[in-house]
């Protein structure tokens, strides 16, 4: 029986090699590759769609004249505080729920009612509390993803398996201590699904912020090279923040893979 | 029928137990219908019974995770108003912390009762020979066999050592050599330790072979049909026989009792299902 679980462990290591994991790649080459012929041989407009070796030169140009850097460096925190900030709101505010009738009662009409508003259109009243700059955009970003973690929080320490909260209860824990021994452990994997979920979000959500706003920012880049006509410029922009919502869910894949090695979906070489 | 014991301290008291489950727009479901039991001071108390007849139900009622509709139960005299480390319990599903590896999961009652580290380590080191798990201390549950499991969900409510076990299936997902292995430890257990075990058991010789007496329950709802004394049947040294003549006696007489309320609950269970469908 030993040998047979630890065989088991062994197989399952060897059987995805991690190159095949980034066999998605393949197919965005193939697209940049029709892209870039096509643009090269004019069978769609290059003025409207610059060839990708263009968008490369022109990355390069701006980062080299401090244009592009700047740009992102602000978009990554504004994203990267407006989730924290989701997260430390979120979680708590769904566990209270869970756990404490009053809160429930007071929040979850507000939550369902919140959920499908377009957030969004709050802009211009986040503007006026918090100005322009980086608050209103982190504010509104973060408002904006409390909501679907809240929920996700609230339904994953609501519906924590009976028997493990009665295991726990016969062995000596205590209605108080359990919040911390079995409820929140038991929810992180959903937890953690919500979190990934907000991510896009926020980059999506702080990138339209600086759209609206200018100043520093992606956004706010793309949109100034908009007005200027200089698309490369724009699509340079768009990459940008792609490569940077790209980074911060591979992040947190790996921290949940990191964090749950106890749990079945992880396999070992993860 | 004596459903009510003699001489010996008794030490779990279930006078006229009933739960009735609430089920959205239909008759109640009476899982456990009116059951009156005395389980003396270190008995070893067999529950045997038809799928679905409150089995499960009962034993949890006596662990106090579920209140009763009726009726009261009482341990050491004193009514059970919820759980408690005297009684511990092994889930027919085992439910493991699946975040604990196995030596942590065994650890995690002596933790909360801050047992000693030296002896939380010894106690831990112990039970995890006895259940033949050594070299899988720092697996997680994911990673084991059903039989396995309810391994370490045994040795995660012995190492608190309550006074009373309450055991769903204790050896139910365990292959037949293993389930031999642990009925003995079991026994060796109740010897030494001299606890009042309680446990569920869909298998009669296991229950004939290991409790001093057995009850068999009907089919839902569920009520005691009879209780079979099994003291008799057993050797002096009972551990080492596993058939006997008086073993199977035994075997048939509670089959006897059995076969009906089976039969019952299979056309409940045809008549429910169908009720479904249509
Ligand atoms: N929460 C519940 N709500 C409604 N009905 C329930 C609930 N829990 C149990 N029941 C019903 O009560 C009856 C007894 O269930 P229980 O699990 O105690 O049976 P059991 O004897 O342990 O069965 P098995 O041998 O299959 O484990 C069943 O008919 C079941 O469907
Ligand atoms: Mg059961």
């Amino acid at each position: 029986m030993a040998a047979n679980a630890l065989s088991d462990r062994t197989t399952r290591q060897r059987e995805t090699p991690s190159w095949l994991a980034y066999r998605a790649v393949y197919s965005v080459v193939l697209v940049l590759l029709a892209w870039e012929i096509a643009s090269r041989t004019a069978l769609i407009n290059p003025f409207f769609m610059p060839a990708p070796s263009l968008l490369v030169v022109q990355a390069v140009k701006l980062t080299l004249q401090g244009e592009l850097l700047p740009h992102m460096g602000a978009t990554l925190l504004r994203a990267l505080g407006a989730i924290l900030l989701a997260i430390a709101i979120g979680v708590s505010l769904g566990i209270a729920m869970a756990r404490i009738a009053a809160v429930r009662w007071f929040f979850d009409p507000l939550i369902s009612l919140g959920l499908p508003t377009p957030k969004i259109a709050l802009w211009p009243i986040f503007v006026l509390w918090f100005g322009f700059h980086d608050q209103s955009k982190i504010y509104l970003t973060t408002f904006a993803c409390a909501f679907p973690l809240v929920s996700a929080t609230y339904l994953a320490t609501r519906d924590v398996d009976r028997y493990l909260l009665w295991s726990a209860r016969a062995l000596g824990t205590g209605e108080r201590r359990m919040l911390w021994k079995v409820i929140f452990r038991a929810a992180v994997p959903d937890i953690l699904t919500g979190i990934q979920t907000i991510i896009p979000f926020a980059f999506i959500l702080i990138v339209l912020t600086e759209m609206l706003s200018g100043g520093i920012g992606l956004g706010s880049m793309i949109m100034l090279a908009g007005r200027l006509a200089d698309i490369p410029t724009v699509l340079v922009g768009v990459i940008g923040a792609s490569i940077l919502g790209f980074a911060v869910i591979r992040l947190g894949e790996y921290l949940r893979a990191r964090v749950l090695v106890w749990h079945e979906e992880t396999t070992d070489h993860a | 029928m004596n459903a009510i014991a003699g001489s010996n301290a008794v030490k779990i008291r279930a006078r006229g137990v009933t739960k009735r489950f609430a089920v959205r727009r239909r008759a109640d479901v009476i899982a456990v219908d009116g059951v009156d039991l005395d389980v003396e001071e270190n008995e070893l108390l067999a529950i045997v019974g038809p799928s679905g007849c409150g089995k499960s139900t009962f034993l949890y009622m006596v662990g106090g995770f579920l209140e009763v509709s009726e009726g009261e139960i009482l341990v050491d005299g004193r009514r059970v108003t919820g759980p408690g480390t005297d009684r511990g319990i092994v889930f027919q599903h085992f439910a493991l912390f699946p975040w604990l590896t196995v030596r942590e999961n065994i650890l995690y009652g002596l933790r909360e009762r801050k047992v000693a580290e030296a002896e939380r380590e010894a106690t831990t080191a112990e039970l995890i020979a006895l259940i033949g798990l050594r070299g899988f201390e720092d697996v997680y549950p994911k990673q084991l066999s059903g039989g396995m499991k309810q391994r370490v969900a045994i040795a995660r409510t012995l190492a608190i050592d309550p006074e009373i076990l309450l055991m769903d299936e204790p050896f139910g997902a365990l292959d037949a050599q293993t389930r031999t292995v642990m009925q003995d430890e079991l026994l060796r257990i109740w010897n030494q330790r001299k606890k009042t075990v309680l446990f569920v058991t869909h298998d009669v010789h296991e229950a004939v072979r290991l409790a001093d007496r057995v009850v068999v329950m009907t089919a839902r709802p569920g009520r005691i049909k009879a209780i079979i004394d099994a003291r008799e049947a057993h050797a002096p040294d009972a551990a080492n026989v596993r058939e006997s003549p008086e073993i199977a006696r035994k075997v048939n007489e509670i089959w006897e009792h059995l076969r009906d309320e089976v039969a019952l609950a299979q056309r409940q269970e045809a008549v429910s299902s169908s009720g479904r469908g249509g």
